[in-house]
């Protein structure tokens, strides 16, 4: 498919101007002609559509309500309006795109699910249709009008929510990226002695990836201590300390002791407020301290020369 | 520290210590050593219990060490039967060490959260046996 | 009065951590302590994996307010799933009904200032807590 790029991060993403997405949508100058005529007849309507739409947003289950911010009812009333207004004013150029454009990232931006936009966009249908049925047009022209409309509609929904998704996706991206960045490999920092410096937010696919990680490492090392330095991890939360408890025990059951280095005050505390009893796991405030507990279980002392 | 064959016991159940498919004991410096294998049959873990506690009755060995080198997969079942093998060898008062335990091994019985306190363990037989003469003794 | 507010529906564990984050840097802009942010955070983490282990999907909303006492954190998280049948139960050391510790809500009581849970079976779950700055 030619109108469709797949970018470098792998998201479909729309770039082709205004003419090229009119085309494909086959929206004829005809068809935005009518949509415009239309338009005489359905503007001083659009505040009471917009209140309608409101109305329609109160009786949903509350958790929507947190979309509309008693502070921001008003500004995205405003929008909502303008939005409606050039819509029936049918003139679809490349800037006409990008505000589009920018309407899906405001929505992604604040989270607007995409059923509310889409229930709006209906909402909307319905009500011109409704206003065509009691106009006096001969029932082609009145077909040919609701026509040119949803294809304008569909030819909106689509910028605005392929723009959300990309942006959606990106963030999605930007975040799984960051958590790839932050796994740093299982390294043998001393003959016999592993050691991984745990950094970021642990979930439970990562948990199980270092788990896998670091027990191949022992297997294949035969490293008698491994030293997990907890100081980068942002939260230790039950299901976190979980994850730790179980390294651990699977380590010892290798035959290979484990440390864990880097709790802070702040964490000490919390975990013991969360009631985690840790155990026989040896653990320590800082890396130093738990070095000196490998060299001491690997039989080695260091001394100043 | 030295390893020294000191006679190769006869296998309760085969006349063939050494053919693969039975449990091999041997007994290295006072220490009986089992080898584990994966299980071709349903009655292998079953009857390991029984096997070596004749074996460590006969012997008197005070450390048994299972080489867990050669199991690739355990379930629920096969480690009850193994804690059953340990419960038996700590009344005899005997200690348990468990060496060479898999990745994927260590890995699915903490998954499956069975009880793993009473008994040590070691990277391999070498470091069990080590570990045997220094933290246990003669 | 409100200092800032953030709303956000949690039905994944990139939602949870998105959160937590916001939560995290919120607190650190009113100048929180280290372990009230750790306190805040871990108590926060506890409930809203709990919405996605229990109820599959939910809201979260956390407001940082001031009253005599100095500014504090109100943390609210709700979900419409299953419910807790038994609340008391729940909140007992080392209860779980899917294996795991049983530590978060025992936990998140003893590291927050106003903890209060309401469950009702069929409608859903409401757990909040306030934890002060000072
Ligand atoms: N939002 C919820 N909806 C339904 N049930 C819940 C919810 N939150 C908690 N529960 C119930 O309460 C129990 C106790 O929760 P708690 O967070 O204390 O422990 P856990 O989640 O089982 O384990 P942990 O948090 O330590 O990993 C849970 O096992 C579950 O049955
Ligand atoms: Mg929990």
């Amino acid at each position: 498919m030619t109108d469709v790029i797949v970018s470098s991060t792998g998201t479909r993403s729309t770039t082709k101007d205004a003419a090229t997405l009119l085309k494909q949508f086959r929206i004829t100058d005809a068809d935005l002609d009518l949509v415009r005529q239309f338009g005489d007849k359905i503007r001083p309507k659009i505040d009471a559509f917009v209140d309608q739409f409101y109305v329609w947003l109160a009786e949903q289950p509350f958790k929507y309500e947190f979309f509309m911010d008693d502070a921001h009812v008003q500004e995205v009333r405003t929008q909502q309006t303008k939005y409606w207004h050039d819509f029936f004013d049918a003139k679809i150029d490349d800037d006409f795109v990008e505000t589009r454009r920018h309407i899906g990232r405001v929505h992604a931006k604040i989270e607007l699910p995409l059923d509310i936009y889409m229930a709006a966009m209906n909402n909307c249908l319905e009500n011109c249709v409704d206003v065509l049925m009691a106009d006096e047009e001969p029932g082609n022209e009145r077909q040919r009008t609701l026509l040119a409309i949803a294809k304008l509609m569909h030819f909106d929904e689509m910028i605005t929510a392929d723009t959300y998704s990309q942006v959606t996706n990106e963030v999605m991206l930007e975040q799984s990226k960051s958590m790839i960045e932050m796994s740093t490999p299982v390294t043998a920092i001393w003959d016999d002695i592993l050691m991984l410096p745990l950094v970021g937010i642990i979930d439970s696919k990562r948990a199980l990836d270092i788990t896998a990680r670091v027990l191949e490492e022992i297997g294949r090392t035969q490293s008698s201590c491994f030293i997990l330095d907890i100081s980068g991890v942002a939260i230790i939360d039950t299901a976190v300390a979980n994850y730790l408890i179980k390294i651990t025990k699977a380590c010892r059951l290798m035959g290979c002791e484990p440390l864990i280095s880097g709790l802070s005050p702040a964490i000490a505390q919390t975990i013991v407020n969360l009631g985690i009893d840790v155990g026989t796991i040896q653990t320590t405030g800082n890396l130093r301290e738990a070095l000196k507990h490998a060299f001491d279980h690997v039989g080695m002392t260091v001394t100043e020369k | 520290m030295t390893v020294r064959e000191s006679g190769v016991m006869q296998d309760p159940k085969s006349n063939n210590p050494s053919d693969g498919t039975e449990t091999a004991f041997n007994i290295i410096d006072g220490r009986l050593i089992v080898t584990l294998h994966p299980k071709d049959d349903d009655f292998y873990f079953d009857s390991l219990c029984d096997d070596v506690s004749f074996a460590l009755g006969k012997s008197g060995c005070g450390v048994l060490i299972m080489d867990a080198t050669h199991l690739e997969l355990i379930d629920d079942w096969d480690f009850q039967r193994l804690r059953r093998v340990i419960d038996v060898a700590a009344l005899m008062g005997t200690k348990t060490i468990i060496a060479g335990v898999r990745p994927g091994v260590a890995a699915s019985i903490v998954e499956l959260g069975c009880d793993i306190g009473g008994f040590s363990t070691a990277l391999n037989l070498k470091s069990a046996l080590r570990f045997a003469d220094t933290e246990i003794g003669p | 009065m409100p200092i800032t507010r953030k709303r956000q529906i949690i039905k994944s564990e990139t939602d949870i951590i998105v959160a937590l984050s916001k939560l995290r840097t919120m607190l650190e802009g009113v100048g929180f302590g280290e372990l009230q942010i750790s306190s805040s955070v871990t108590a926060a983490s506890e409930l809203l994996r709990n919405i996605e282990k229990y109820a599959g999907s939910g809201w979260v909303q956390f407001d940082v307010m001031t009253d005599s006492r100095g500014p504090y954190l109100e943390f609210t998280a709700t979900d419409h799933g299953p419910g807790i049948a038994d609340p008391e139960q729940a909140m007992a050391d080392h209860f779980s009904s899917s294996g795991t510790l049983g530590l978060g809500l025992p936990g998140v009581k003893r590291m927050v200032d106003d903890f209060t849970l309401s469950s009702d079976i069929g409608v859903g779950t409401t757990a909040s807590f306030k934890l002060w700055k000072g």
